[in-house]
């Protein structure tokens, strides 16, 4: 057997004899992934779900006609695009009737181009583009969707793609009418040819060209909502290798004086670099392919909250199952893998220093001890400088998380360095006189070293969650009023047609227990190339009482009425970095003639809305978008009548209950979505206290041997074990409280940088945040609670073992 | 005279890898107090274990360990300890000294803790030992030999009724080991007490009023 060989097996030797530290070890590694792979596996989920969503909804970089106002296009309007040379091809798009689950795409094979993703994903290879042509009765669909669609007797025959999303079915453009009850209405056009020079008759069809961005519009949207999860992901991995750290640097520290003893024996350095460095890999390999399988199970769990939030937010449609290739098995592996060497690094250095001084200790003292001692505070000025530099232009998503990065790694530099300074300061300022005082602060200051680490990880997760919970609920409370003021009536009405909106707007005012009718239409437009929503209404009383604004010119509401202003939204203001008394230039798509120039007289918050937005005058809106009738009302009611109210509309004008809708059930909607929204943070956060108070279990059980070591000195003077335990539960508890106290400001710090710069960069919105000590009272009990488990068990085994051990430290045995 | 310390039929086994070793069998000895007496035996005879034993801090299987007139081993934990506290000092081979103590505050900690520390002897102790550069020092920081006078200083310096000392010059150099010696001797003559010494060196074991020997599980006086 080769040297090499026997170093490896005295290696993993090492763990066999030491199986706690192994199951540690193996613990924190397959945690860390874990949490990590899940989120990796959610957003990789998301991202090939948008990628579909292109080849569903459109191809990629092509251009849509839709109906001005999200109306279903009359079949008819085909034949005279294609008269005119627009080189077009319908789309019916929607959902089946009987199985609301079930999406229908309808398309057209004759006049598809071979460009579109469509014809390149589904028609390329000859076989299907001619069955597709010669028989109008085959349906493309992923295998979970066959599944599903066997069961409907639909009558068609099922191909099966990995090119659609889950639910979705891809028919004829004929079958999909059948299927749909939607005869001779289509959802949109996709231009197959360039835009030809004429552009009239799309203002006579009231249709409008949309670029289709689906895929970047997406990919951008949930940028933020995908970050942040990232971001938790990156700090429950750290705060899980907190125990690998710990586990590792016993079993170093346990086998020092044998690499000593190695060295001695002439067994070269490098040798026993390389054997610890192919013992870290194989270990963390193994227990990073477990993390990986926890990993799939908890992102199978989470991923219906993730998908339900993405869709709700973002109307993005996620697969509702988890798809994992070896090749995304294997980069993940590479986390832990790579993690795992990095925290093992101080260790490996030492090994690989020895080469020039086989004297550890001597190494440690002298070489590493300037480097030590200030290497925190050279970071800590590099960090300052560094957050200084991104305060001065902050609007950056990046530059935000790098904030809160800084702000994670400088206080976890803080904490040790805040108690240090404490019970040394104690220690030296208080002469006590009670020997075991002064013994009870001094050990307490090297306890700190000891589980430093530990105390960081509880520090972070108890920071975390108060820094988001408060955020959380700042912005509940906050959208809640913010919500109150913006419905301000207590219906909402939708007409389908242009005579209706007509006929709605002249008569409903008449009807009884009707106060006013206030129409409200949209249409897209650019400023200075941003695509924006422009948005028009009758600025009336009811405006001028409830409407939530930010920020305001003097008379903001007169210079409204008489069109001599406009009011934009908090992200429009960030985006463009317009203000108040700003000018800016309003785009018209539709003619270039007609652009307008007006004043920024109000700033209104916009929660949820991720498109910068414009409020002007509706005098103002027809004179410059002439064409576009406004469709929407919303319609004040006298209170309590809404059920009369909205039964005499729906009778009288023919509108189908699902364009009416009461204030009540958008908010319920809203608080839902809200919830769902921060569910997974929620989950996220409170994984990390579980992740914190492991870490803590498990360091403090690792050293738990040493520490009886520690204490057997009192213990043999003649202090009983059970006093020795009481004063060690009494330090744990003084640590852990300083640091759970620690971590209030900077979970507020924490707030006030996801408040003022997060979501500034993320979402185009500043929260006015609260405090809520009540709720960090909460989080601290339950994390001392948590925390009091953790010491309880090391304690109890200390307790238990301790006699033994100390007798056997006499004996010279340990 | 009545004795200090009485042990009446002593066994003591030992469990190792499964198996029971016999350390001793109906060991039977008296010690009289203000005198010293030297514990002999090969490695592994079992005096460290002895002096546990009287210590209170590692039990007999049977037998009878009378310490002026306290069985240690009939009382709690909580009296054994306090007893030890107040009346035993023992000197460990490992030195065991507190680790987040200063050599200062490692040599008061015990004296204090029993409201017993006297400066003058502290100071005494101090110069006798050669202690005087390293008072600011932490264990760590200072060698085993050094180590072993603070240890030997804490217990001195508690005036204790018995001071137990496993190996007490192991570490030391003849010169340093007759400065241990002489101030063993302040203890004896000065505060009256009783000392046992487990021994390899035959110097020190001379300069003793007794020596026993510790062989094939007996004890005897030689």
């Amino acid at each position: 057997m080769k040297i090499f060989d026997v170093l490896l097996m005295y290696n993993f030797q090492h763990w066999f004899r030491k199986p706690l530290q192994l199951i540690f070890l193996f613990l924190g590694v397959s945690l860390a992934t874990t949490l990590w792979s899940s989120i990796q596996l959610l957003n990789s989920e998301a991202k090939k779900s948008y990628e579909n969503a292109v080849t569903i909804i459109s191809s990629n970089q092509s251009q849509l006609i839709v109906s001005v106002n999200n109306d279903l296009i009359p079949f008819e309007n085909f034949a005279k695009l294609r008269r005119n040379k627009w080189l077009v091809t319908p789309i019916i798009e929607g959902k089946l009737p009987d199985n609301k689950k079930l999406k229908i795409i309808g398309v057209d094979p004759f006049t598809l181009s071979q460009s579109t993703s469509f014809y390149n994903s589904f028609f390329k290879t000859t076989a299907n583009n001619r069955e597709f042509l010669i028989n109008r009765k085959v349906a493309f669909a992923s295998s979970a969707t066959i599944k599903k669609v066997l069961g409907l007797d639909l009558n068609l025959e099922l191909i099966e793609t990995d090119n659609l999303l889950k639910d979705y079915l891809l028919v004829d453009i004929s079958i999909a009418e059948e299927l749909l009850n939607r005869k001779g209405k289509i959802s949109r056009f996709e231009l197959t040819g360039a835009i030809p020079t004429d552009t009239k008759i799309l203002d006579e069809l009231g249709l409008e060209i949309k670029n289709s961005e689906i895929n970047s519009d997406l990919k951008q949207l949930t940028k933020s909502f995908h970050l942040n999860l990232t971001a938790f992901g990156f700090l429950g991995f750290i705060v899980g290798l907190f125990i690998v750290y710990s586990t590792l640097n016993l079993s170093f520290e346990q086998r020092k004086s044998s690499f000593y003893s190695l060295r001695l024996m002439g067994i070269s350095v490098r040798t026993i670099f390389l054997s610890s460095l192919i013992e870290i890999f194989f270990l963390s390999s193994i227990s990073g392919l477990l993390g990986i399988c926890f990993g799939h199970v908890l992102a199978s769990s989470l991923l219906p909250d993730v998908a339900s939030t993405l869709n709700n937010i973002y109307g993005a449609d996620i697969n509702n199952q988890l798809s994992f290739s070896i090749k995304e098995i294997f980069i993940a592996l590479l986390m832990p893998i790579i993690g795992t060497i990095l925290i093992s690094t101080g260790f490996l250095f030492k090994i690989y220093l020895s080469e020039r001084n086989t004297n550890y200790k001597h190494i440690s003292n002298t070489n590493f001890y300037y480097l030590k001692k200030f290497t925190p505070i050279l970071v800590l000025i590099i960090l300052l400088v560094i957050t200084v530099i991104i305060l001065i232009n902050p609007t950056e998503l990046f530059l935000s998380f790098v904030l809160i990065a800084i702000l994670i790694i400088s206080s976890s530099i803080l904490l040790p360095i805040f108690l240090e300074s404490g019970l040394y300061y104690v220690n030296y300022r208080f002469e006590f006189e009670n020997p075991i005082l002064k013994w009870f602060f001094s050990d307490t200051l090297k306890q700190v070293k000891r589980i430093s680490l530990s105390l960081n990880a509880l520090m972070l997760s108890i920071a975390v969650t108060i820094g988001v919970d408060n955020m959380v609920k700042s912005f509940e409370e906050t959208f809640s009023i913010w919500l109150d003021k913006r419905l301000i009536t207590e219906m909402y009405v939708r007409a389908d047609s242009d005579d209706l909106a007509i006929k709605i707007s002249k008569e409903t005012i008449k009807e009884k227990n009707v106060i006013n009718v206030y129409p409200i239409i949209e249409t897209k437009s650019f400023i200075k190339d941003t695509k924006v929503s422009v948005v028009g209404f009758k600025p009336q009383k009811l405006y001028f009482d409830n409407w939530p604004i930010i920020s305001k010119s003097k008379d903001i509401w007169e210079k409204i009425q008489n069109s001599n202003g406009i009011l934009i939204n908090e992200q429009l203001h960030y985006k463009l970095n317009v203000d108040i008394g700003d000018n800016i230039q309003i785009a018209n798509p539709s003619n270039s003639l007609n652009n307008f120039n007006s004043t920024v007289v109000g700033i209104y918050p916009d929660y949820g809305n991720s498109v910068p937005q414009i409020m002007i005058n509706l005098n103002k809106f027809q004179y410059y978008y002439s064409n576009i009738l406004p469709r929407n009302f919303a319609i004040d009611i006298v209170k309590g009548t809404y059920g009369d109210v909205s039964e005499l509309i729906q009778n009288k004008y023919e509108i189908s209950d699902k364009n009416i809708i009461n204030q009540a059930t958008i908010k319920e909607f809203s608080k839902n979505v809200f919830n769902k929204t921060f569910t997974v943070t929620r989950s996220l956060s409170d994984a990390m206290i579980i992740i914190a108070t492991l870490t803590l279990l498990t360091s403090l059980i690792s050293l738990s041997e040493i520490r009886v070591i520690n204490l057997s000195p009192l213990w043999a003077l003649g202090i009983t074990r059970i006093t020795l335990l009481k004063i060690e539960f009494a330090q744990f508890l003084l640590l852990i409280f300083i640091a759970l106290v620690f971590a209030i400001p900077v979970g507020l710090i924490l707030c006030f940088l996801l408040t003022n710069y997060l979501n500034v960069s993320a979402f185009g919105w500043k929260l006015p945040y609260d405090f809520y000590p009540n709720m960090w009272g909460k989080t601290f009990l339950i994390s001392l609670l948590c925390s009091l488990l953790a010491i309880m068990l090391p304690t109890y085994l200390m307790f238990k073992n301790s006699a033994s051990l100390m007798i056997k430290r006499y004996k010279n045995e340990c | 005279m009545i004795p200090l310390l009485v042990v009446k039929n002593l066994n003591k086994d030992f469990e190792s890898s499964g198996e029971s070793f016999e350390v001793f069998k109906s060991l039977n000895f008296e010690i009289y107090p203000k005198t010293s007496t030297a514990l002999l035996g090969e490695s592994g005879s079992g005096k460290t274990t002895l002096i546990h034993l009287i210590a209170g801090l590692e039990s007999p299987d049977t037998g009878l360990i009378k310490i002026n007139n306290f069985e240690i081993w009939k009382y709690s934990e909580q009296k054994r300890a306090d007893f030890r506290l107040h009346n035993i000092a023992v000197i460990f081979q490992q030195y065991n000294l507190i680790p987040s103590l200063n050599i200062l505050n490692n040599i008061k900690f015990h004296s204090k803790l029993i409201k017993k520390f006297d400066q003058n002897f502290h100071d005494e102790l101090i110069e006798l030992l050669g202690l005087q550069g390293l008072l600011k020092k932490y264990p760590e920081e200072i060698s085993g030999g050094q180590q072993q006078r603070v240890a030997i200083a804490r217990a001195i310096l508690t005036k204790p009724k018995i001071l137990l000392a496993d190996e007490p010059t192991g570490n030391l150099d003849e010169e340093n080991s007759l400065i241990v010696s002489r101030a063993l001797e302040v203890l004896l003559t000065r505060y009256d007490s009783t000392i046992i010494i487990a021994t390899h060196s035959e110097n020190l074991a001379n300069r003793l009023n007794k020596k026993l020997l510790i062989k094939n599980k007996k004890i005897r006086e030689i």
